[in-house]
């Protein structure tokens, strides 16, 4: 336990240290800003043309019941958001075994005593805390600003525990890329590859069966994120998330137990 | 060279997903990548399997061999983990308005459905409503022998066609060989589909004209056939019922409604709903300020006295260009089936109200005021109609501000038969011009459920979908200054922070 804090301590004090942390957090933060923001304007925009004078003003039926700050703003922003993603996190996660490793100090690390599980854990746990702090400057402004919105603080907490279990995911894959190879720029570029592939498969049902393309969905991220989006909590989505953070951890587990057993 | 294919191989197989995403068909360009990232990911495979071979080592078989196993057992213990808790199906609506908890009703009719049914969703790609209405389809599909199928309505231009479709987020609902079209498929639009399809028989339910009440046939503002609408959809058969020229209510009435009369009902009339609730029947009464028509003496009778004047509440604003209190919102409901589904912030919209005083007849008749007032409200005997819509109104000298009842319930009995009476202090929440304001609808439609005593479909909420969800423009203003003056303070202090880092880094 003590060589796991330890590991934590120093994966925050590494990850801190390099200014990339601090850029991609003020990124992600001014992007959904804008976001938002253009999604507001086009939401008003929609809501004077529904509502203009000659269909009968704000008081008469005329304004479809989709156009509406839930799901004109808060929705698409948040999905927007989730795709976002697929950007900055490779960029957080590309370093964590690549650099160790072309730096060699992963050898000093798989020498030191600790157990590969628990330097696994420790990088795991920090890049995840990364993310969900990352979720949580890039929410303040949408969320402060459509609270009236009609969506409630609790569909609110879904929304981001959604986005904080996809941006996890989206770093499982990011990790285990970057454990695979000693380069961080192959490891960014593959986690964005593998993520994107792996985002949504919505698409599928056009070319191949309803069951195959269910079965496609069922792997996706996106599927599993939509859910919380939309303010369902269920069980298994928070389930996919979590086997794929273990399946992740594993994988890499295995890799260093692999390269520690290597001659 | 594993890492060149792997590299290779996700790029070219990415680049094919993008272009099939886009053009949403398999073009050569997305084949070709689709086929060559794909090869050159099992070269990298292939590659690497026949390095550990070379590398194999017998002194090192049992650790690498005691690795692997290892993890491969995490693995499947992970994924073990995951389809049992798929398997256990475990989920919470956490919408603000419960948006996928199914209504008692939409159980009931689910449950007793006579044979499979599929519900098929049409949609456009890019449609994000689609996926509400999936999540509310798998919903009612849950432990029941329904299939839910989506399907897009270019991929299926016959369906186009034989079900008219005509937009997006369209759902139908198959049932053997009968079918039923829905638009905008909301739980209770689908509940009003499903239930017109699995309907054994319908309830009659009977409008008394003749003395000026509400039209069921008129469809402007004034006029009640939102409501008859309404009952129909919720599986009512709604006939008119002339009173004095009847003489007396037919057998097969689940019940008889009212809509303010305007004139002075025949003698013959009264006798008739008398002798109607009398013998056990169902009555849902609407009187408004002013009214005598007679029917008021007849609810006098049974307990419920619409009092003379109006109610003026000033916890309700200036609306509908008539000054502050006149028209009440109600937000107080007193726990009772007919306010199944409504809470202090789910109101509903009076215009122009009556307060009904209850008095037991006898011991045992059961009275409840289930719709009030603010507890600031008066009765004014002479509203004044030309009053300004600037001053709030205060109550006269003498008159102490309290509860008013709005709507009221009685269950009485009478000739060892037990009837049930509801009445409303207004008409107007009724009319198709206020039908569908607030919760409005809700209300109407669970008095005439319960009175009914067809209690199944009470609140299925929301019998109006979105209506709850802000529709009004968000100053841009507003917003600019708060991305300005809040929004930006945490990418600012980052930015420092990120900057700070960068210089002692440069500096050490």
């Amino acid at each position: 336990m003590t060589a796991l804090a330890a590991l934590v301590r120093k994966e925050i004090a590494v990850l801190f240290a390099s200014p990339i942390a601090y850029l991609v957090l003020t990124t992600v933060a001014i992007l959904t800003s804008i976001v938002f923001f253009e999604h507001l304007r086009l939401y008003n925009h929609q809501l004077f043309l529904f509502a203009s004078s000659n269909m009968g003003g704000f008081d008469s039926d005329t304004i479809p019941d989709y156009i509406n700050l839930r799901d004109t703003v808060f929705f698409p922003v948040m999905e927007q958001l989730g795709l976002l993603l697929l950007l900055p996190i490779p960029l957080v996660t590309m370093r964590v075994f690549a650099r160790e490793r072309d730096l060699g100090t992963d050898e000093l690390l798989l020498t030191s005593g600790a157990s590969p599980t628990a330097i696994v854990l420790a990088k795991f746990l920090v890049t995840y805390a990364f993310v969900a702090l990352m979720m949580a400057v890039s929410f303040l402004y949408p969320v402060s600003a459509v609270t009236e919105g009609g969506l409630g603080m609790q569909h609110l907490l879904a929304v981001f525990i959604g986005l904080v279990l996809l941006g996890c995911g989206i770093a499982s894959i990011g990790l285990v890329c970057s454990a695979m190879t000693r380069s961080q720029v192959i490891a960014a570029a593959a986690t964005v590859a593998v993520a994107y592939l792996l985002y949504d498969f919505g698409w599928s049902y056009a070319f191949v069966s309803p069951e195959t393309a269910g079965l496609l969905d069922e792997v996706s991220l996106h599927l599993h994120f939509a859910r919380f989006s939309e303010g369902i909590v269920a069980l298994a989505d928070i389930a996919y998330f979590a086997a794929l953070a273990v399946v992740a951890g594993a994988v890499v587990r295995t890799s260093l137990g692999l390269r520690r057993v290597s001659p | 060279m594993i890492g060149a294919l792997t590299l290779v191989g996700l790029i070219a197989s990415g680049f094919g997903v993008f272009t099939l995403r886009a053009l949403g068909e398999a073009t050569p360009f997305a084949t070709a990548h689709l086929v060559g990232g794909g090869t050159a990911l099992a070269a990298a495979l292939t590659v690497a399997l026949l390095r550990i071979g070379r590398a194999r080592q017998p002194a090192l078989l049992g650790p690498t061999l005691r690795v692997l196993s290892a993890g491969a057992l995490t693995i499947a213990l992970a994924l073990a983990l995951y389809e049992g808790v798929v398997r256990a199906d475990v989920r919470f609506d956490w919408t603000f308005e419960g948006r996928f908890e199914l209504a008692e009703a939409t159980h009931v009719v689910l449950d007793e459905l006579p044979g499979p049914l599929t519900l098929t969703l049409y949609f456009d790609v890019g449609d994000p409503r689609i996926r509400s209405t999936r999540l509310l389809l798998e919903e009612m599909a849950r432990g029941r022998d329904v299939a839910v199928r989506v399907r897009s309505i270019d991929g299926h231009p016959e369906d186009e066609d034989r079900y008219a479709i005509g937009s997006s987020n369209t759902v139908v609902i198959g049932l053997g060989d009968r079918w039923e079209r829905v638009d905008r498929p909301t739980e209770g639009a689908l509940y009003q589909a499903l239930s017109t399809l699995t309907r054994a028989r319908e309830r009659v339910l009977y409008i008394a004209v003749g003395a000026g009440e509400g039209d069921l046939e008129r469809s402007d503002d004034e006029g009640y056939s939102g409501l008859r609408a309404a009952l129909e959809s919720e599986g009512y058969s709604v006939r008119p019922l002339p009173l004095a020229v009847a003489g007396d209510v037919p057998p097969d009435a689940a019940g008889v409604v009212s809509i303010a009369p305007r004139r002075a009902l025949p003698d013959a009339a009264l006798a008739a709903i008398e002798r109607y609730v009398g013998r056990g029947g169902r009555l849902v009464a609407f009187v408004e300020p002013g009214g005598d028509s007679g029917l008021e003496r007849v609810l006098s009778g049974f307990g419920i006295t619409p009092l003379a004047g109006q109610v003026i509440d000033p916890a309700s604003g200036p609306i509908e260009g008539d000054a502050p209190g006149h028209n009440p919102i109600a937000a107080a409901y007193s726990q009772h089936p007919v306010t199944t589904g409504l809470e202090s912030n789910r109101m509903t919209f009076f215009r122009g109200a009556r307060s009904l005083a209850l008095r037991k007849v006898q011991p045992d008749d059961r009275l409840r005021a289930v719709v009030h007032t603010s507890g600031g409200a008066w009765v004014d005997p002479a509203p004044d109609p030309d009053a300004s819509t600037t001053d709030w109104p205060v109550p006269p000298r003498g008159v102490r501000p309290n509860y008013h009842t709005l709507v009221a319930v009685a269950e009485i009995e009478r000739q060892g038969a037990a009837a049930r009476i509801v009445v409303f202090g207004d008409a107007d929440l009724a009319a198709n011009r206020y039908l569908r304001a607030l919760y409005n609808l809700d209300l109407v439609l669970n008095a005439i459920h319960w009175a009914t005593e067809h209690e199944a479909p009470l609140a299925i909420r929301p019998k109006i979908g979105g209506r709850q969800l802000v529709q009004f423009p968000v100053p841009l203003q507003t917003s600019l200054e708060a991305l300005y003056g809040v929004g930006l303070l945490v990418p600012e202090l980052l930015l420092i922070a990120g900057g700070l880092v960068w210089l002692r880094r440069r500096e050490a």
